[in-house]
């Protein structure tokens, strides 16, 4: 009897766990990418641009055939259209520079760079949705880049209209650089003297979903109370952090950074603004 | 329509809230209720209950996701509902199957739970913590059953897999509550 009643306190319980997890649980077919326990980012990064490209592949050959088909009365082969459309998707990747465009370009990294990152941090600048956004562009239509980059702070708030206050410095960063998904999520990137990102902290007005890109499982997740801010959760793992959420005023933010004590990402969350 | 304006007009007592919040999220609020309830007219009733609860809630509170905070408060409705209704005897539905699937989570040193309110945070603590620790995938298969009361045959077509998959992967996420439960000490 007592577990019957336990049972019950614990579908009860239910009702109290983290609004991420219901969320998650209402999307569709919409998963998130899977990360195996030391799979690091860049390779999720890469698989991501194999797919990606596949797709504009598969997108292509699909309308193709559709317009083939409209402007033909005989069979087709298969081998013509797939042809013409792995061509048609390589001039889109010439156009592009790169046939991982989607998830590289997203990202806002050279195949390069995305490489460096393995080596200090986890980290992925990746939103999902960019990558469907660009699948469905029709394929004679120029893929824009979701991702813009900015000489300066004051150049990236005139452009999206979001003002940030950050600080000049975290960790062992030398230089900083700023970017902006869609004109709707910004981003400030800190990067050490080998270029290896330390830290990136985003904001945005008006969204109340997660806008890390961190899709990491944690052994801790941890709530902070801090005055003037909403719903601070703070992950990682024994006592170290890797990653920030909060809201304030309708804002959203994250950080994503390097390893830090409770302490020293408690500072770097009162430092933005 | 944005949820940030739906709260505004909460907090400025803008009865076209609760027009705005039944035209977004009516129908998600009628099937959390009906996966409990299996009832029509009873969902609906618990819709009602939750926009006036949300309603008297906000202001003060200002949900950072109000599709999540909706979702809640007609889930525990519900459930106090489907009490109210089978206190006598066994219920019918989902819900004590729910139960007696949960029950195998219980470690045998579990005493009778109580109302105490430290209680019932630590649980809340050690299901966050088991979530975090979970596949996207366990974890969406185990929220559909337990927060969603979703059948598995539910389950399986929402994302496309087998019913064998399913009950595999709720018998195994169980399995891994029932542990962390020990591990943490839970004793009810």
């Amino acid at each position: 009897m007592d577990k019957k009643v336990n049972a019950s306190q614990l579908l009860r319980s239910l009702s109290e766990v983290d609004d991420i997890y219901i969320n998650e649980a209402m999307t569709e077919l919409n998963e998130p990418v899977k990360l195996k326990s030391g799979m690091n980012r860049a390779k999720v990064t890469r698989i991501m641009g194999i797919v990606a490209a596949a797709a504009v592949v598969l997108v292509t050959s699909y309308l193709l055939l559709r317009s083939f088909g409209k402007n033909s009365n005989t069979m087709q082969t298969t081998d013509a259209p797939v042809a013409e459309a792995e061509m048609a998707a390589g001039d889109l990747r010439e156009r592009n520079g790169s046939a991982s465009f989607s998830a590289e370009a997203a990202s806002g990294a050279e195949p390069e760079e995305a490489e460096e990152m393995t080596d200090g941090l986890t980290y992925d600048a990746t939103p999902a949705e960019n990558l469907e956004v660009d699948m469905v562009v029709p394929f004679d239509v120029d893929i824009t880049n979701p991702v813009e980059e900015y000489d300066s702070l004051d150049e990236l708030s005139s452009a999206t209209g979001v003002d940030i206050s950050v600080p000049d410095q975290v960790g062992s960063s030398v230089e900083r650089r700023f970017f902006a998904y869609d004109l709707r999520i910004i981003e400030v990137r800190y990067l050490d003297d080998e270029g290896n990102v330390v830290c990136a902290i985003r904001k945005a007005e008006d969204l109340y979903v997660d806008i890390s890109g961190d899709n990491e499982c944690v052994s801790e997740i941890l709530k902070l109370d801090l005055e003037g801010l909403d719903n601070v959760r703070v992950y990682g793992g024994t006592d170290r952090f890797t990653a920030a959420r909060w809201t304030s005023d309708g804002n959203s933010y994250s950080i994503v950074c390097e390893p830090l004590s409770e302490a020293d990402i408690t500072e770097l969350i009162l430092s933005v603004d | 329509m944005e949820d940030r304006i739906i709260i505004d007009k909460y907090f400025a007592r803008d009865e076209q809230a609760i027009g705005d919040t039944r035209d977004k999220y009516g129908r998600l609020l009628r099937s959390i209720a009906y996966g409990i309830l299996k009832s029509h007219e009873d969902s609906e009733e618990c819709e009602n209950d939750t926009y006036l609860k949300t309603w008297n809630t906000i202001p003060p509170t200002r949900p950072s996701s109000l599709q999540a905070f909706l979702a809640k408060i007609t889930r525990n409705l519900s459930l106090d509902r489907y009490d109210k209704m089978h206190a006598a005897k066994r219920g019918s539905g989902e819900v004590p199957l729910m139960i007696d699937e949960l029950e195998e989570c219980i470690p045998d040193s579990a005493m009778a739970a109580t109302d105490d309110e430290s209680d019932s945070d630590e649980l809340k603590r050690i299901l966050d913590k088991f979530l975090a620790g979970l596949s996207p995938d366990a974890r969406k298969v185990f929220m559909r059953r337990y927060f969603f009361g979703d059948s598995v045959n539910e389950i399986a077509d929402r994302f496309g897999f087998g019913k064998s998959k399913v009950k595999m992967t709720l018998s195994r996420t169980r399995d891994s509550l029932k542990d962390l439960l020990q591990k943490e000490g839970y004793h009810g």
